[in-house]
Formats: C-alpha cells, sequence, structure tokens
C-alpha cells in the first residue's frame, strides 16, 4: 500500500563525517556547470536586468535613455496603481491565511489519524496538480456562472433571490487562488506536523487537557514557523499570480500581474511593467524576510 | 460528548475541504459530456456534442507543442539537474548550501517576473526572434532544475559515496563506477524528477505568457486566451484530454519510481 506516504519520516541516517572524509572530493566538479550557466543566462542576468532596467527610461518598448526615477513616480502617484497594489496585497494575505487555515486542517488529519481513509484523502490533495492552473480555474469558472451550480444551491436553499454576480467578483480570484495553492499548504503544514512528537500531545491529554486546549497550547505553538513559512509561501505566490485574476476576474479584478500583463501587452508601456514587477519583488522578499525572522524568534521562544 | 461534538465539526469541516479541492475537476469532466452549455442541475443527459469541436487543429496542435516543449525542457532539466545533483551531494556544508539555493531561485520568483525579464532581455539583444519554442523551453528548464535536484538528491541520500570508491579500487575507471554502482541507484529519482518537470512545464502558464509567439501557442496558453473572452464548454473536453495525458504518462513512470516518497521531499 501506499500509506507509507503519510508515515513520519524515516529520516536515512545523515552521511557521518567520516564517511564523507574517505569519500572522493567531487571528482567532477565541472558537473554543476551546464545547471549554473543555465540559471545565470535565463535568470540571474535576465533579472539583474530587469530590474536595473526599472530605472532606465524608455519610450514604449524602446530603451532609449539614462537613469531615471520617474517609472516609480509615475506608478505610486497614480492612485489607480495604488488601489491596485492594496487590492492585490489584502487578495493575496487572505489567499494565504485561508491555504494555512484549511490547509492544517487535512494535514492534521493525514499525520495524526489512522483512518484507512488516508490514502484517498492525500489523493484528492494531490489530484489538483496534475492539471493545469487554468484548467482549475476554468472548473471555478463553469460552477460560479450565474446558472452554476453554486448560485443553483444558494438559490434552492432560499439563501439569495437572484443569481450573485460571482464572476468577476474578487471573491472569485480568491476561491480560485485558494485551490490552485492549498496542495502547498497541506505538504507545508504536513511536515511541520511531522516534527511534532505525538507523546508530547498525548502528555498534555493525560495531564487532563482538552484536545482543544492540547492543540493550541501544545501543537499550535510547535509548527508555528511550519505555518508562518507556509503563509509566506502562498502569500508570496499569490501576489504574481496571473491566470485566476484574469479570468476569474472577468476583466473586472485588477491585480499587480494583470496590471503588468496589460502595461506589456496592452499599452507597451514596458518601463511601467517592470517597476511594477520589481514592486511585486519587493513586497514578496520583504514580506519573506520579515515572516522569516518572526518565526525564528518565536522558534526561539520555544525552544 | 464534547469530543463528540468536536469530532462532528472536525470531519465535516475536513469533508468540505476535501469537497473544495474536488468538484471543480469533477465538474470540468462532467461539462465535458452533457450537452447544455452551462451545465444543468438537475442533469439533463449525457452527450458527447463538445469533442467534435475539441479534437480539431485548432486544439490538437497547441496540445502537441505544449508536448514537445515539456519533453525537450524536462530532458534538459533531467541532464543538468542530475548532473549538478551529483557533483552537490560530494560537497559539504555552506557551499553547497548556497549553490543549491542558487539553483532552487527561480522558483522564488514570480513566474511573471521572470517571463517578463526574458522577453525584455531579448529584445535589448534584437533576438525577439527567439520568442517561442525556444525560449519556452530555456525557461522551463530553469524551474524543471529545482525538482530533478531535488528528487535525484534524495535518491543519492541512500547512496554511500564508498561503493563508488569500493568500485575505484577493485578496478573500475570512475566513469564505469559511475554506472554501475550510482547511476542504477539514482535512476528513480531521476524517473520521478523528468515526471516532475514534465508537469510543470505542461501545465505552465505563467513563464509562457510573454514567450509564445503569435502563430504558436502552447495549450494553456491558448485555453487562457480562449477563456479571457469566451466560454464554450468544448474547452471542458479539451482540459479532461490534457489531464488524462498527464495521468497516463504519471501512471507509466510510477512503474519505475515510486513517486509518492518524493512528494515529501517536495514539501522540505
Amino acid at each position: 500500500m501506499t500509506v507509507s506516504v503519510a508515515r513520519p519520516p524515516t529520516r536515512k541516517p545523515a552521511r557521518t563525517a567520516p564517511a564523507t572524509t574517505q569519500a572522493p572530493r567531487s571528482s567532477f566538479p565541472w558537473l554543476a556547470l551546464p545547471a549554473t550557466v543555465w540559471v545565470l543566462a535565463t535568470f540571474a542576468i535576465p533579472t539583474a536586468i530587469l530590474l536595473a532596467s526599472s530605472v532606465l527610461t524608455y519610450d514604449g518598448a524602446e530603451l532609449t535613455g539614462p537613469l531615471t526615477g520617474a517609472n516609480y513616480a509615475d506608478l505610486f502617484r497614480n492612485s489607480y496603481f495604488r488601489s491596485v497594489l492594496w487590492d492585490t496585497v489584502w487578495m493575496s494575505a487572505t489567499v494565504g491565511g485561508a491555504c494555512m487555515t484549511a490547509g492544517l486542517l487535512v494535514a492534521h488529519f493525514l499525520v495524526r489519524s489512522r483512518s484507512r481513509l488516508r490514502t484517498l484523502v492525500l489523493l484528492i490533495v494531490i489530484s489538483p496538480l496534475v492539471s493545469s492552473v487554468v484548467v482549475r480555474t476554468y472548473g471555478w469558472l463553469v460552477l460560479l456562472q450565474d446558472d452554476g451550480l453554486v448560485n443553483k444551491v444558494l438559490l434552492t436553499a432560499g439563501l439569495i433571490d437572484s443569481p450573485l454576480p460571482l464572476v468577476g467578483s474578487r471573491f472569485a480570484v480568491i476561491l480560485g487562488l485558494v485551490h490552485v495553492l492549498l496542495p502547498y499548504a497541506v505538504f507545508t503544514a504536513m511536515s511541520s506536523l511531522q516534527s511534532v512528537d505525538p507523546s508530547l500531545e498525548l502528555a498534555s491529554r493525560d495531564l487532563g487537557a482538552g484536545p482543544v486546549t492540547t492543540f493550541f497550547r501544545i501543537t499550535l505553538p510547535l509548527i508555528r514557523p511550519g505555518l508562518i513559512a507556509g503563509f509566506t509561501l502562498t502569500f508570496a505566490i499569490s501576489l504574481g499570480a496571473y491566470a485566476s485574476a484574469a479570468v476569474l476576474g472577468g476583466g473586472r479584478v485588477q491585480t499587480l500581474a494583470t496590471l503588468v500583463r496589460d502595461r506589456m501587452v496592452v499599452s507597451l508601456e514596458w518601463g511601467q511593467a517592470a517597476a511594477i514587477s520589481v514592486v511585486i519583488l519587493v513586497i514578496g522578499a520583504v514580506t519573506v524576510s520579515a515572516l522569516l525572522l518572526a518565526g525564528r524568534r518565536s522558534q526561539a521562544g520555544v525552544g | 460528548m464534547n469530543s463528540r461534538v468536536l469530532r462532528a465539526v472536525r470531519t465535516t469541516l475536513l469533508v468540505l475541504t476535501l469537497g473544495f479541492i474536488a468538484v471543480p475537476m469533477l465538474m470540468v469532466g462532467w461539462t465535458s459530456i452533457q450537452p447544455d452549455t452551462y451545465p444543468a442541475f438537475p442533469p439533463s443527459g449525457l452527450s458527447l456534442r463538445w469533442w467534435g469541436a475539441a479534437l480539431t487543429r485548432e486544439w490538437l496542435l497547441p496540445m502537441a507543442l505544449s508536448a514537445q516543449v515539456a519533453l525537450a525542457s524536462a530532458a534538459c532539466a533531467l541532464l543538468f539537474g542530475s548532473a549538478a545533483a551529483y557533483t552537490l551531494a560530494r560537497g559539504t556544508g555552506r557551499g553547497r548550501r548556497a549553490f543549491e539555493a542558487f539553483l532552487a531561485a527561480p522558483l522564488l520568483l514570480p513566474e511573471i517576473v521572470i517571463s517578463l525579464s526574458v522577453v525584455q532581455l531579448v529584445s535589448m539583444l534584437d533576438a525577439r526572434r527567439l520568442i517561442g519554442p525556444t525560449l519556452l523551453v530555456a525557461t522551463h528548464v530553469l524551474i524543471g532544475i529545482p525538482f530533478v535536484l531535488r528528487t535525484v538528491g534524495v535518491s543519492l541520500l541512500g547512496i554511500n559515496p564508498v561503493w563508488e570508491r569500493a568500485a575505484r579500487d577493485l578496478g573500475a575507471s570512475a566513469w564505469w563506477a559511475f554506472r554501475t554502482v550510482t547511476l542504477p541507484l539514482m535512476r528513480s529519482g531521476m524517473f520521478a524528477g523528468a515526471l516532475f518537470a514534465f508537469i510543470v512545464s505542461f501545465n505552465n502558464v505563467e513563464l509562457s505568457l510573454f514567450l509564445t509567439a503569435r502563430d504558436s501557442s502552447t495549450l494553456p496558453i491558448r485555453l487562457l486566451q480562449y477563456m479571457e473572452y469566451e466560454y464554450s464548454p468544448t474547452l471542458a473536453c479539451v482540459a479532461v484530454t490534457s489531464v488524462v495525458g498527464i495521468c497516463v504518462i504519471a501512471g507509466v513512470a510510477s512503474r519505475f519510481a515510486r513517486l509518492t516518497d518524493f512528494i515529501h521531499g517536495e514539501s522540505k
């Protein structure tokens, strides 16, 4: 059976120092060269140039002039951009929070339960990964139509009188993003739950704490760094996610990613597109480092 | 009593979450085999009417391009990634970790940003003719490498370098020792890595966003362009075809590698 997946990892003994000293030093260091060159050429250099070019002058898609802060000044003076920026940030934060909450719920079942349904649940969690984001988004598009299943159910239940215009709403975009990112959230939560010794929880229960108290007093503080890491991951991915916003937003919800695409393809303002990309990068980087710091601190507090 | 209520609440939430995950996918499947433009509830019957338009050149060509790009980029990622993983496994300490982080860095940046930066670079170099399959493969390799690095790394973890050394001491050449001792043990990780690289390339949207040529799109991009302006159940048939294709490939690959072993590795 494949149940073994959800079993706490039996760490293979790390290669110990004596073994390494006996082993030959890498006899083929050049083997790492192709990968390095590739990453440099198609990633490191282009991104470096992007960062540089966001402070250069563009005429449409043509690079023309000298160093300037105009791209950024234009951006932040623009109230439309500021509102898109804010929308993207709070939507991504909501997505991250929802993902980690739902992810923790599923992960807890996968790690702690002895149920035979575990394999099935794991399969369901993994199943969306075989399809493209676009396919999953299409599924939501069908569900959220005016005559879609969601509206039908709400109407039948008498919760609403007329179909809600779900496609084109921020809610739809958030839903789509949570769906796309949930598997990653489950994996992150699983790996941090697996590192919690179940006997700590048992001890708490033996000492009279209920399951809820045990979870909040014992388990949660121990997995907090993992949850923070998972939140950061899902938050950062949502910041730059294009497909869900473009389709489920129905052209009415603008995020930083759809704005970049607009500037690149529609209005051909490449300098602006570069500047917005850099804004996405910076928000991502600042959040990652802030939360990593917070995570380390809270870990230190527990340990 | 209290704990029974708690368990009921937890089970309900769990079932709802799983439903949330599964329903959109099931919905795509259902849409492809029913007759209405917007699937009716209760269902009004079964029909294959949408399949006619799905299995035409309009959709089969993008599918073929996606498959070619995915195959090429998985092959490159496998080659570069395995080679790097093999070298890394012999390294130690800080340098190794920094190098791994360097190779995995493309996963951290939003793909749309990478896509944009590559377009910008080729425009500066006056090499816009590379836009299309060439650059698609080039960038997809970038996100394939970290997967291969990870899975092959997991495989290599179980291999003691002393074994290869023993083969050398017994007279094998470096290449022969590698081929007969290490390579067979790496194979499972290589299969898994190549499969993941294939899937992330085949399904990729955001890296390809600015890199597809006007006359030839990959399947996800074609679907996306269509969906932004129109709604048609035909897309469900196209989607089902692509998902079935991926599942068949994954099924075949899982005969050669225990994929589940690596999904764990993924999460770390």
